[in-house]
Parts: C-alpha cells; structure tokens; sequence
C-alpha cells in the first residue's frame, strides 16, 4: 500500500490537466436584481500531450444587487492539431456548471460556488468548482482562481482535482465588451477571446 | 492506379499494399478519473501489407522493426498477432513518466498478444483501425483497471 500510493499519485498527475480549461470570461462584478448578463468566447491551448480547441459562455442573473445566479458552459475537443479536431480523432469534452457568484468588497472581489458536470469519454463527472474573482487596475482586468474537486472518490488517491489560475483583460475598444483571457494549469497554457454583451 | 476500379474491392483489397502511418492517438483512462489523449505522429513509419501472406511489416527508415501477421475476419474487424516491439511504435510513452511503467508493462503483453481491431475507415486512400480494452494492471497485490482506446490512422 505504500509502494502503491506514489505510483498512483504519479497517474494523478499524469492525467490532472485533463479537463478542459476554460476561461471565466467575466468580472468580479455583479449585475443589478433582476438583471443579466451573458458572454461567449473561444479558446485554445496545449499541454505536454494535446492541444485544446473549445468555445464557452456564461450567464449571470441578478438575485439581489450582490448575488447573482452564475451558469458558465463549454464545450471543447482535445487532439494532436485542429485538422485532427476536423477529422474527427479527437476526444469531446462537455461541461457545465452553475450556482451563486457573492459580489464583496465594492464588487471588486467575488466568490463563485458552482456545482460541475463534465461529460468526457462517454463518463460523467462531477464536481464542485469554487472559484475567485478579483477585479483590479480600474476594473480593466479581472485575476481568478477555479478549484474543480471532483465529487467522487476513486482508486487514484493522489488526484482530486485541478486548480486553474488566469486573468481578462479587457480590451480598450468596443466599449471594453472584448475580453483576453489566458488560464493555466500548471502544465498547459491556454488562451482565448470573448465579447460580454 | 487512378484507374483502379473500386467498385468490386473488399476489404482485403483496400489493404493490400504500401501505408504511410500519419496519428496513432491512445487514450488512457483510470477508473474514473479524466483521459489523458496520448496522440504521437507516425510520418516515418511504412506499413507494408502483404494480403497474399497475411503479414504486416512495419518499416521505419528503411528499416524493419516490426513483422506480424494478420487475419482478417470479415469486412469490419481484422486480428494482428503482434510482437514485443509493437507497442515502441503503437504507443508513445515519451510525455508520460516514468511511474506509468506498470501500465506499459501491461500494454507490452497486450500489443505482443493477438488483438482485434474495428476498421473504422478504409477505401483506397485511409485506413483508420481501432479497438477499445480495459487492462488490468497489476501492482503492490492490487489492480487498477486502465482503460485503452487505440486508434491507427494510415494514408496510401
């Protein structure tokens, strides 16, 4: 048993940066009661293994001036390059997740507690993700932090999840709506594009 | 060739020559946890089928590095009895570490065993193989059941 776990933790992290990675494509702020707010995005990015292709979005709607009710979901494929992607060799991911986003501290800083589902290789997962926002240089950029813990206990100890890390910006055009979004892992970096409208 | 006619060919016909490897992709997965897509390019290995003799020749630079032979069962799946060096050329273990070797010592006997595959795709120009299994690997007296999805992509 001994000998066992460091050999199954070594699995873990093998395999831990094998949920997609997606970008938050939103602020620490949130929308007024009874209003929303929704953006869409692409993203890419690569590991040691594969590349990562995917669009996501996210919607929010305000249960009370600081509280709103926050639903992101993505979808992306993993594979060798995007023409495998078209030709059909590469592994589909779905996810979803949805729960309260707390807007604190002047709406500079928020706290997302999601509940997850990830459909990958025909197997469901699913999985907590709280995640902090933080707002800062004037709103124009936005730090976050994801956890995604799986829910399930399994035989590889050594893996329960992954811890996300990246930050938007807000691009100074088009009344700042166009995001950069740049996320990691720790073992693969990925980044995209979005719009909040 | 253009002129080949095609329209009467079987499978066994649509094997028979000379293929160029392009992707294997391998896909790992442990009891319930996410995969890890392991996909490595195959541009330096020729697959040489000779479906008189029913044999595979793997050729890589010019030199032979692995010979099996071949049944194949009916229009959609196809059995290789393969070698102990299969699994250097079907399996990349180069970005994974070295603490998956239990898992790789597993593949090896499944690679040098008879495996059957799905024809996923072939007509004169692709040829895309595939079989799925579940591994079990054995370590420290317990077993982790490591699921493989294997898949060949080879041009003409």
């Amino acid at each position: 048993m001994i000998i066992k776990i460091p050999l199954l933790l070594c699995i873990g992290l093998a395999l831990s940066s094998c949920f997609a990675i997606h970008p938050e494509l939103q602020n620490a702020k949130s929308v007024n009661k009874g209003a929303n707010s929704h953006s869409i995005g692409v993203y890419g990015g690569a590991n040691v293994l594969v590349e990562t292709y995917g669009v996501a979005g996210v919607y929010n709607y305000g249960l009370t001036d600081k509280v709103d009710w926050s639903t992101d979901g993505s979808f992306s494929v993993q594979a060798s390059s995007l023409k495998r992607v078209f030709q059909g060799f590469g592994v589909n991911q779905y996810s979803l997740s949805t729960g309260p986003k707390f807007s604190m501290l002047n709406d500079h800083f928020a706290l997302r507690l999601p509940a997850t589902i990830t459909f990958s290789a025909q197997e469901l997962f699913l999985s907590a993700s709280p995640t902090l926002l933080w707002d800062v240089i004037d709103e124009k950029t936005t730090l976050f932090l994801r956890y995604n813990r799986l829910y399930e206990r399994n035989a590889i100890e050594g893996y329960s999840g992954d811890l996300v890390f990246g930050f938007n910006y807000f691009l100074p055009f088009y009344s700042n709506q166009l995001l950069l979004s740049i996320q990691s892992n720790g073992v693969g970096l990925y980044g995209g594009v979005g719009i909040t409208l | 060739m253009s002129c080949d006619r095609t329209a009467n060919w079987t499978a066994i016909d649509f094997l028979s020559g000379t293929w160029e490897g392009q992707e294997i992709t391998n896909y790992i997965k442990i009891q319930s946890y996410p995969g890890a897509l392991t996909p490595h390019s195959t541009g330096h290995l020729f697959n040489r089928i000779d479906t008189v003799n029913k044999t595979s020749t793997i050729d890589s630079a010019g030199v032979v590095i692995d010979e099996s032979i071949f049944v194949l069962h009916d229009e959609s799946h196809l059995t290789f009895s393969g070698t102990d060096q299969t699994i250097d050329w079907a399996f990349d273990t180069d970005p994974l570490p070295a603490g998956l070797e239990p898992i790789f010592d597993s593949l090896r006997i499944l690679f040098s065993g008879e495996q059957t595959f799905d024809i996923q795709l072939l007509n004169k120009k692709e040829c895309v193989l595939y079989f799925d299994t579940v591994v079990p690997v054995y370590y420290a007296g317990t077993v982790v059941n490591v699921e493989l999805r294997h898949t060949q992509y080879w041009k003409k």
